[in-house]
């Protein structure tokens, strides 16, 4: 019995010594916390060394992302004349990543050399005229892909308003993969937009163009000849890719359309497209006519269209659809007759519709009036039941009265362009002219703030000249409410001068919740082109790889059919083709000498039989124009002629170890 | 001529039943880990040695023994691969077994055999250790004197921290190791104790016989 007391004494003597131990070295640490002063002191001293303000200390704590760490959302900009689409993190705003969309672009081996890129360059180029081969495109609007109106972070879409073409990026690898050009448009601008489950991708024409499709016609015939169309392109759930076969287009009139919108939720079905030029001003400056500036901004009311894309679907299903040029074409007469198209005043050459989380308004930006227009799609609805006409316009299109779709304007400030919204029931609209953001309240039934409909509630000066702006999920049917990105086209005097084109300017916007005041952050330049628009999503949404599996084809995201593993390189000559097999690793390609005659066909199959994150190799070929990233596990291919006799080196062109130089190898043509 | 099986000793048969699940579990669960930590690998390096093969957490996609072994070709070490022994080691946990299993009911030579499965069981970790050290010292030992990198002849420990260059390896067991001692302990501690406690029916017979002689002798003596 005493062994047993002594032995539980002895365990109770530990566990308080070990107890005493731990809560002294607790407290010591506690003691140096406090002691030490890290905390407002060295702020202070840091701040009035910088000429810091405490509302400036506080604009970068609510930026700040410490090193190490993540952003919260994501946010896809379109990189405008850059061709490319820029991806950033926010609140950050660090630029994590450019993807090249419709520009060639070698560090992601993008149109030089390797088939992915290649093939989807050369596929992009329109075959009406031909000849063309396009190396840039006026990347706009990106749009990412929707399941039940929200984000779900798969596929990417973005039109190229020059040349009336899009493209579709995959966000599990974030590579470009197929570029459409769109019959019977030739430039773009209202698109894209996806319909809430992604089962299309909308954009319509920006300028019309002579119709049919490739033939000429002076300006002068701009009324008869002329047309602009609206297209519905289809998505293929499974691999993101855009299908002709079963997308469809409508014939409407010669607008200059600019933006458009799905709707959602009640207006799900429908689309709408604004158009400034109801005028069917032409220009001449030098021939005696006004110019377009002028000629197009005369009338005081121009049309918003309104598409039933759900029932024009049907109709092309019907049959009443003719193909032209490689898409189903629906006339304007059937489009009249089918009740797909309908017109609805907007005062005055406005810019933006975009329709609010609910469904139910659409608001337009009067640009030329200092107004936003809120029309109820319920209301529309009604006109359209009740033949709630004003007359038609000159092709024969009903034009619904103003006022009975009509169901607030709000006087919002200079220059009403571009709104998006929070879930609280307001919309933002940027201001072109009066470079600023005004916030203001949308219709009754979803204003959750206690505030009056239809009124102005706060302005916020951003610097300078807004474009458009975006807030986080602003675009689905469940906004964040919790920053905002002014898309500034001008810098003027925000950064250093850097020559005398200035960058843009991004400005991050602080919505707290949607209940309180706006207020201004950050400033971002951005200077590699001037984007338009952005798509802000929450970083958990992204469904990104870290790597391939092995021997993945980028193309199909299969195994590729010329993958290897390590020990099945090989060289096959077949008359003058010689198709080598190569693998690329740390830190050696195998082979590494590839002995060609001139004139000979190369093809090179290789894969990068790595298995760890960022082990990326490049593969660049001197003098040839080749230049290719391999990300672990990818099988890419390359074909071309070696015409030019001699030694030529290729090397990893991407660090990827600590004998990086040493991997090269020898491409050697023997002269003929 | 005492009969070759019999009925088996329950004090031994129960405790060897228990080791073998235990030993068998060690087929399935890796016996030793190995982590590699750098800068440039936030995560680490994970390799989990089963018995019979090396191989990255099943968890991710990543192949960290590649890597591992693409790493140490540059400073000329062998890459990794199921030596002899591991391909002995299902065979040998699988005869191990059996041959508890019919030593079980072996009455001939009984304890003998007991004692020699017993050692058997002591063998498996044993030899595992052992056999581990001598590999690691041969890997490390043997790197290619041509390679890029020359980072001289070191042994990487079984288990603890060894250091080089910019990576550090954070070795030790895992819990197939455990299993294999503890089903060990069980087959050598259990039957004793069991026997201490349970009643042996030969001993209990001898102890009755001395019993049932002695009242006999007492009564003859009054």
């Amino acid at each position: 019995m005493t062994k047993r007391t002594s032995f539980t004494g002895l365990l109770a003597l530990v566990a308080v010594l070990l107890t005493l131990a731990v809560s002294v070295s607790c407290s010591k640490d506690e003691k140096n916390d406090t002691g030490g002063g890290t905390g407002s002191a060295d702020l202070d001293a840091i701040a009035k060394e910088r000429g810091l303000t405490p509302e400036d200390l506080k604009h970068a704590a609510m930026q700040f992302v410490p090193p190490g760490k993540h952003d919260e959302y994501v946010m896809f900009a379109s990189g405008g004349h850059g061709g490319q689409v820029l991806v950033i993190g926010m609140p950050s705003m660090r630029i994590l990543k450019v993807i090249a969309a419709f520009s060639p672009e070698p560090w992601q081996g993008y149109g030089y050399g390797a088939d992915w890129g290649d093939e989807t360059l050369k596929n992009g180029n329109p075959t009406t005229p031909a000849n063309v081969n396009l190396t840039w495109g006026d990347t706009h609007h990106p749009a990412i892909s929707e399941t039940g109106g929200e984000y779900d972070g798969r596929y990417l879409y973005i039109n190229d308003r020059a040349n009336g073409r899009v493209s579709f990026t995959d966000l599990r690898d974030f590579r470009t993969k197929q570029i459409v050009a769109v019959p019977n448009i030739g430039t773009s601008h209202g698109g894209m937009f996806v319909t809430p489950n992604s089962d299309y991708v909308h954009v319509s024409s920006k300028f019309p163009t002579p119709w049919p499709w490739g033939s000429y016609a002076d300006v002068k015939d701009y009324k008869d000849k002329y047309r602009g169309a609206s297209t519905w392109l289809k998505i293929d759930q499974a691999t993101g890719r855009i299908n002709m076969a079963e997308s469809f287009q409508i014939e409407i009139p010669p607008y200059t359309q600019d933006l458009a919108d799905s709707g959602k939720k009640v207006s799900d079905g429908w689309g709408f497209i604004g158009s400034f030029n109801t005028e069917m001003a032409t220009g001449g400056v030098s021939e005696g006519g006004q110019a377009l500036e002028a000629g197009a901004s005369k009338n005081n009311f121009d049309y918003l269209h309104a598409i039933n894309w759900k029932k024009a679907a049907e109709v092309v299903a019907a049959g009443k659809a003719t193909d032209t040029n490689g898409i189903k074409l629906i006339s304007m007469k059937t489009a009249i007759d089918e009740g797909l198209l309908y017109l609805i005043p907007e005062p005055k050459s406005p810019h933006g519709i975009d329709v609010d989380p609910s469904g139910r308004y659409m608001v337009v930006g009067g640009k030329l009036d200092p107004h936003v227009t809120v029309y109820d799609f319920t209301k529309m609805e009604a006109a359209i039941a009740n033949k709630d006409f004003e007359g038609n316009d000159a092709f024969g299109v009903p034009i619904l009265k103003f006022d009975s779709v009509m169901s607030g304007q709000i006087e919002v400030g200079a220059g009403p362009l571009h709104t998006q919204f929070d879930s609280q029931g307001h919309g933002y609209t940027s201001l072109f002219l009066a470079s600023a953001i005004a916030k203001f309240t949308l219709g009754e039934d979803v204003i959750k703030t206690g505030e009056k409909p239809y009124t102005l509630i706060q302005q916020i000066p951003v610097h300078y000249n807004i474009g458009h702006l975006s807030t986080t999920e602003g675009d689905t049917v469940s906004p964040d409410d919790k920053y905002m990105v002014a898309l500034n086209k001008w810098s003027i005097d925000r950064f250093l001068t850097v020559g005398p084109l200035h960058p843009q300017n991004f400005q991050l916007i602080d919505l707290k919740g949607g209940k309180g005041e706006m207020e201004l952050i950050a400033d971002m330049p951005i200077g590699v082109g001037e984007p338009h628009y952005t798509q802000i999503m929450k970083a958990d949404k992204l469904k990104a790889l870290d790597l391939y599996a092995p021997g993945t084809d980028p193309i199909t995201m299969q195994p590729g059919k010329d993958a290897i593993k390590f020990g099945e390189e090989k060289t096959v000559r077949d008359g003058n083709t010689v198709e080598v097999w190569m693998s690329a690793q740390r830190s050696h390609f195998t082979p590494d000498i590839v002995r060609v005659k001139q004139g000979d066909r190369v093809i090179l199959h290789v894969t990068n039989i790595e298995q760890t994150k960022d082990a990326t190799h490049g593969f660049a070929i001197s003098q040839y124009n080749v230049q290719a990233s391999l990300e672990p596990g990818e099988a890419t291919n390359f074909d071309f002629i070696a015409d030019k006799s001699g030694s030529y080196n290729f090397y990893c062109t991407e660090f990827c170890s600590a004998l990086h130089l040493e991997m090269a190898g020898w491409l050697l043509v023997e002269p003929k | 001529m005492t009969k070759l099986f019999g009925k088996p000793e329950l004090a031994w048969l129960v405790p060897a039943i228990i080791a073998c699940g235990l030993l068998a579990g060690a087929l399935f669960v890796p016996l030793w880990k190995m982590e590699l930590v750098a800068p440039q690998y936030p995560a680490g390096l994970i390799m989990k040695a089963y018995g019979y093969k090396f191989a990255s957490d099943p968890n991710t996609y990543y192949d960290d023994v590649r890597e591992i072994n693409g790493l140490n070709h540059y400073i000329g070490m062998a890459p990794i691969k199921e030596v002899f022994e591991m391909k002995m080691f299902i065979p040998g946990v699988l005869a191990l077994i059996a041959g508890t299993l019919v030593v079980s009911f072996v009455a001939w030579s009984r304890r003998l055999l007991q004692w020699l499965i017993v050692l058997g069981f002591w063998v498996m970790p044993l030899f595992f250790i052992v056999d581990l050290q001598w590999w690691l010292y041969h890997y490390g030992h043997t790197m290619n004197p041509e390679a890029p990198l020359n980072t001289g002849a070191f042994t990487p420990k079984v288990m603890g921290i060894t250091k080089v260059w910019n990576f550090h390896s954070e070795t030790g067991f895992d819990i197939g190791f455990y299993l294999m001692v503890a089903a060990a302990l069980v087959i050598t501690i259990v039957p004793i104790a069991l026997r201490r406690f349970m009643p042996h029916p030969a001993r209990a017979r001898a102890g009755n016989v001395v019993a049932s002689q002695m009242p006999a002798a007492a009564s003859r003596q009054t």
